[in-house]
């Protein structure tokens, strides 16, 4: 009875609810499609054969076909193959400018969130500042820094996004401090080292795989903008970024250059936003 | 179009087999209702009964995926049987006014209630601005709002309690419709402003207006009430006259409800019907277990002076706690009353040691408590439980039954021993083992409120302090849960530091009584006396603005 | 405190009181944040290895001649202890002297200004144009039915997973290539701006739009909602006037966020669309390691981020009387 009673009370609420407890069509494709780009990223030759980088001038701008599915590109290299194996490199940065800023935003915050008065109020003003340089502008201030590449794009991705890790889990952190059920165990007489250890970092740490999974997707698109700007990965490579970069001059005769690898672009960052909205539901809805 | 001499004569609200289901699944099963000018009918049942439903049918607001039926339903002497949704439009706000449950949450925080109260009158009349301004005063006026020409301006975050409600009500009879669908209109209001609510109800009703009431309180519907009906599942399982169907409940529902009323009852009467037979079984065997340690040694917790103040917006300081003393004997019930904004919470924290005294001490069993570093307390928090409202919140929503209990165990027994003794404290609390491995989340809230209490005695305290333990579960259950606490302390000789903000608990619970207001004990005494002979004003205008039931002639 | 805890808010006047000195506060703490942002852009291009006037002039393997490099020194102080040339550096900053670009060989401080008006109108109108986006797809797939919340969830999904270089691409091959009917690149006059304005609003849509919508739903089953609905509120009635603040809420409270993702998309779409900006600017100088330009675009966008969320901060304030000032 008390089930209905809650779905009179809010319809769409309930329906939400409702919703959240079983994974959708959506989130079934986004792991599809997940599992072909991580596929891709650690057995590109068995997804597609071709060399990526082998020139074959007589085939140069193909139109996709059956035998080319995406066409080929200035020197005739195959798009698909230089699509699928510039999957690792995307991913590889995606993942790992992923973990460096969520690494050092859960460093952050966690010594915010514990620190006391003291160490919060200088976190704060640390991120304050870092907030001030919003995302590109951090990456291409670290450019002129460190110079251009691969490694700097990561490292520029993974910085930028750090202070929003940070502030979610210095949040997340002091609600948990705060929580009844901390309190409860306070009661209880258990101890701050154990508190910290069951219920403080558990409940603070919990929702970070899904930001993690939504922050991927957004990493990549960042760094594949980098390169897109000449600033990461560098064309003959086959980076998703810097491959639509290459694309640009033949934009008006040779569309399929840029659309595709776009187009993995767009599907990994969407991939990863359905599937980190999923856990976050799962994480709210236990 | 009725000629309005009809609808001042005819009821102003006739239902007939009125049913609602959701998804097949029904909800409200074939209700008759009937409202006159000037009447009040009082529709009582507990969560889950159908009633809130049952209202918001009768405005066609029903919610989306409802099916209604009806084989008759009139509103203001019109049928609107196969009413279109402009036709309701048109009716809610001029024949029907609806005050909806969350009297809190039921105005925009965004605008100023001026315009929350004008749109009634700019949905359904053609007046100006100037005079909608003016009848919007007029309505603060008539519901007793004073300085109505500041508050139109105001939002409703500005007002307290009782003034919102007073400003919902006042946007629902902006325009006198005959009718008003009124949903739990004093729940979650203190005692004084909910007497003070209930009299403008009443004094509309004399008016002329006709009033269906919702509740889940019989006290205080026997205030307003000229007739009850008693909702049950989503049926009407007995309706009368509200003084005969009170003295005289015929239904088994009704007894229960009636039954369940903790005010007026002395301690240690029952207020639930005896339990199913596992209950008796637990019972023995709790009581076999009990004495697991030698004549524990008697524990008194002690409040000398106790001061806390709170830092308000604008830096200044206010105290919410301010010279409070008072001695918990032990095996003993001290009860604590105040309205909200009392610092009856805070003297829980202070107890608890989750806070410390700006002056003043606790002290434990003649020993300091509050002075101690969390460190130095450690040891004798075993001594301490407590007992929340809200126990979902404190429980970790990762663990379930058998994770909370396993940790509340962990200082006193070896891994291997702690499920059997998780498994006996469930029965302690007439739980069955079957909720181990299930989350908090999934259980009802009666449930919740045992696993806390289990949780609680894990450490086999002397004291529990319970804050609001009862307040957020409907009447029957909190009767069973009033019944497992009373149980649980002369078995195992507990002392309850009880704190409510409901006198008919507080009454049956106790065996002294301390009334706190604006951070101050008032008056204090044996409960009997205290009730019987109230000696602070402030008692007893308490009392007299607690709803209870009309004493029964034997 | 169980029944009625909320108590009433002290009065008005108080809260206006407040606010305002929680505007002095927050541009007070603004200009500590600008004066970290200098000290940060200062200390960190001394990381750079080797000669910093060699730096200062494109890096090694430039061609700088050793006079250039004695002028560069002497122009920074180069020679003087670090303590002396930060001062120095914060010294001119504090007067708007932004010192002198070496690959335009114009003074930093004037081209910026004339660079700051392109990118604040591209910034200005995209997020209009976001913001009236998100609002019309929140609002139109909470109209009813579990196929409309769907298209509409998926709509916000797509929208900010697309990055604006591929979107911008995308847009030129449809609209420019395809139909003919904008200018590939961003020429003078409102057709010109469509192009880029639309590759910034729709990414930023689709993240405004998922909150937007949240907030929606909520605020269309909040029994404030549901009391409107029993006075003979109309369904567009109970969105006009109720729940759409509600979900513009969350907006404002993003828009300092909004706001940087927007200046990082600028450099992007300015560069594609060959429009004149900061953006451009910044990107050009990186390219080219001119420091004084890179250290003016990033103190000038902070200085704009700062006054952003100062204004945003005490806006959602006034908005709603909830959030304690």
């Amino acid at each position: 009875m008390s089930a209905l009673d809650v779905r009179a009370a809010a319809p769409t609420g309930a329906v939400r609810v409702r919703r959240a407890a079983r994974a959708g069509a959506g989130e079934w494709l986004a792991l599809a499609f997940l599992a072909f780009v991580v596929l891709a990223a650690v057995a590109a030759g068995l997804l597609a054969p071709a060399d990526p980088l082998a020139i074959d001038p007589a085939n140069a701008f193909d139109p996709p076909s059956l035998a080319q599915l995406f066409g080929t590109d200035e020197s005739g290299r195959s798009i698909f193959a230089r699509v699928v194996h510039g999957a690792g490199t995307s991913l590889l940065i995606g993942v790992a400018a992923t973990a460096l800023g969520l690494g050092l935003g859960t460093a952050l915050g966690v010594l915010a969130g514990l620190g006391g008065r003291f160490v919060d109020f200088g976190v704060n003003r640390l991120l304050e500042v870092l907030f001030a340089l919003p995302g590109l502008l951090l990456a291409l201030f670290l450019i002129v820094i460190v110079g251009p590449g691969t490694l700097t794009t990561t490292l520029a991705v993974g910085l930028s996004t750090a202070p929003g890790y940070a502030r979610i889990v210095r949040a997340q952190l002091l609600t948990v401090r705060a929580a009844p059920y901390t309190e409860a165990a306070t009661v209880l007489g258990v101890g701050w080292w154990r508190k910290l250890r069951r219920h403080i970092l558990p409940n603070t740490l919990a929702p970070l795989l899904a930001l993690g999974t939504l922050g991927v997707g957004q990493a990549i698109v960042w760094a594949s903008a980098l390169s897109y700007l000449g600033l990461g990965a560098v064309p003959p490579s086959p980076e998703w970024g810097a491959m639509l970069a290459a694309g640009r001059t033949y934009l008006s005769t040779a569309w399929w250059m840029s659309v595709f690898p776009g187009l993995f672009i767009v599907l990994t960052a969407v991939s990863g936003t359905v599937l980190g909205r999923g856990f976050q539901r799962r994480t709210r809805s236990r | 179009m009725s000629a309005p001499g009809d609808a001042s004569s005819g009821p102003v609200l006739r239902a007939a087999d009125l049913s609602v289901s959701f998804g097949g699944r029904s909800v409200v099963r074939g209700v008759d209702l009937e409202v006159r000018p000037g009447e009040c009918l009082a529709i009582v049942g507990e969560s889950g009964s159908g009633k809130s439903v049952t209202a918001r049918s009768l405005i066609g607001l029903a919610g989306p995926g409802a099916a209604v039926t009806a084989a008759e339903l009139e509103l203001a002497g019109r049928s609107v049987v196969g009413s279109s949704e402009r036709d309701w439009r048109g009716a809610r706000g001029r024949d029907v006014g609806f005050i909806a449950q969350d009297a809190l949450v039921s105005l925009d925080p965004l605008r100023p209630i001026g315009r929350e109260i004008g749109d009634s009158l700019r949905l359904h009349t053609r007046l100006s601005p100037a005079e909608r301004r003016r009848r919007v005063l007029d309505a603060l006026a008539s519901v007793g709002l004073p300085d109505a020409a500041v508050r139109i301006g105001q939002r409703s975050g500005e007002l307290s309690g009782g003034q919102r409600q007073r400003a919902l009500i006042a946007s629902a009879i902006a325009l006198r419709p005959p009718l008003l669908l009124a949903d739990e209109p004093t729940t979650a209001l203190d005692v004084t402003v909910q007497a003070q609510v209930l009299d403008l109800l009443t004094s509309l009703k004399a008016g002329g207006m006709g009033i269906l009431l919702i509740s889940h309180d019989l006290a205080v519907v026997a205030q307003l009430a000229d007739r009850i009906a008693v909702l049950e599942d989503g049926r009407i399982v007995e309706t009368g006259p509200t003084e005969q169907l009170l003295a005289e409940p015929k239904a088994e529902g009704t007894r229960r409800l009636l039954a369940a009323v903790p005010f007026g009852r002395p301690r240690g009467t029952r207020l639930s019907p005896d339990g199913p037979p596992t209950r008796v079984a637990s019972a023995a065997s709790g009581a076999a277990r009990a004495p697991t340690r030698s004549a524990p040694s008697p524990v008194t917790l002690e409040a000398v002076g106790l001061v806390k103040h709170f830092r308000v917006a604008g830096g200044r300081r206010i105290p919410a706690v301010d010279g409070v003393s008072f001695t918990l004997e032990p095996g003993r019930t001290l009860g604590l009353v105040g309205e909200s904004g009392s610092g009856k919470s805070t003297v829980a924290r202070l107890a608890l040691a989750l806070t410390s005294p700006d002056a003043g001490e606790v002290r434990l069993n003649g020993q300091a408590w509050s002075t101690l570093s969390e460190r130095q307390r450690r040891p004798n928090r075993s001594l301490l439980g407590a007992v929340y409202q809200d126990a979902l919140s404190s429980f970790d929503p990762r663990l379930t039954v058998e994770g909370i209990l396993g940790d509340a165990l962990r200082p006193r027994e070896p891994r291997e021993r702690r499920r059997e003794e998780a498994v006996r404290l469930l029965e302690l609390v007439e739980l069955s083992s079957a909720v181990l491995g299930t989350r908090p989340v999934h259980l009802s809230g009666g449930q919740r409120q045992r696993v806390a209490i289990a949780r609680a005695l894990a450490a086999e305290p002397r004291i529990l302090i319970c804050d609001e333990p009862v307040s957020a579960l409907d009447v029957s259950v909190q009767a069973t849960v009033l019944d497992l606490l009373d149980r649980l302390q002369r078995e195992l000789g507990l002392a309850y530091l009880f704190i409510s903000h409901d006198l008919g608990v507080i009454q049956h619970v106790s065996d002294t009584v301390a009334v706190l207001h604006d951070g101050r004990i008032v008056e204090t005494g044996a409960a009997e006396a205290l009730f019987r002979n109230p000696e602070h004003p402030y008692t007893r205008r308490l009392l007299a603005a607690a709803p209870r039931l009309p004493e029964p002639a034997g | 405190m169980t029944p009625g805890s909320p108590r009433a808010e002290p009065p008005a006047a108080g809260r206006a009181g407040r606010l305002a000195l929680r505007a002095l506060a927050r541009i007070g703490g603004g200009v500590l944040v600008l004066w970290a942002v200098a000290t940060l852009t200062f200390f960190a291009l001394r990381l750079i290895p080797g000669d910093p006037a060699q730096a200062l002039l494109g890096g090694p393997g430039s061609q700088a001649s050793e006079e250039a490099l004695a002028a560069v020194r002497a122009e920074y102080g180069l020679d003087q202890p670090l303590l002396a040339q930060y001062l120095r550096q914060l010294g001119r900053l504090a007067t708007g002297d932004f010192g002198s670009s070496y690959a335009l060989r114009t003074e930093v401080a004037p081209l910026l200004l004339s660079q700051l008006g392109g990118t604040l109108l591209l910034a200005v109108l995209a997020l209009a144009a976001g913001w009236v986006l998100a609002l019309l797809l929140a609002s139109w797939s909470t109209r009813g039915g579990r196929v409309g919340e769907r298209i509409g969830s998926a709509l916000e999904v797509v929208g900010a997973g697309l990055p604006h270089f591929w979107l911008a691409t995308v847009l030129i091959l449809v609209f420019s290539v395809g139909l003919g009917w904008l200018p590939p690149i961003s020429t003078p006059g409102p057709l010109g701006l469509v192009l880029p304005v639309v590759t910034l609003a729709v990414p930023l849509a689709g993240f405004l739009g998922q909150v937007m919508r949240e907030s929606l739903l909520d605020a269309l089953e909040a029994p404030f909602a549901l009391s409107a609905r029993a006075r003979g509120e109309s369904e567009g009635g109970v969105r006009r006037r109720h729940a759409l603040r509600h979900a513009a809420l969350p907006g404002v409270a993003l828009s300092g966020w909004a706001f940087g993702y927007l200046i990082s998309g600028a450099v992007v779409v300015e560069t594609i669309f060959a429009r004149p900006g900061l953006g451009r600017t910044l990107l050009n100088a990186v390219t080219e390691r001119d420091v004084p330009v890179v250290v003016g675009v990033v103190l000038l966008v902070a200085l704009a981020y700062i006054l952003v969320t100062v204004v945003t901060d005490i806006a959602a304030r006034i908005l709603d009387p909830r959030v304690p000032a």
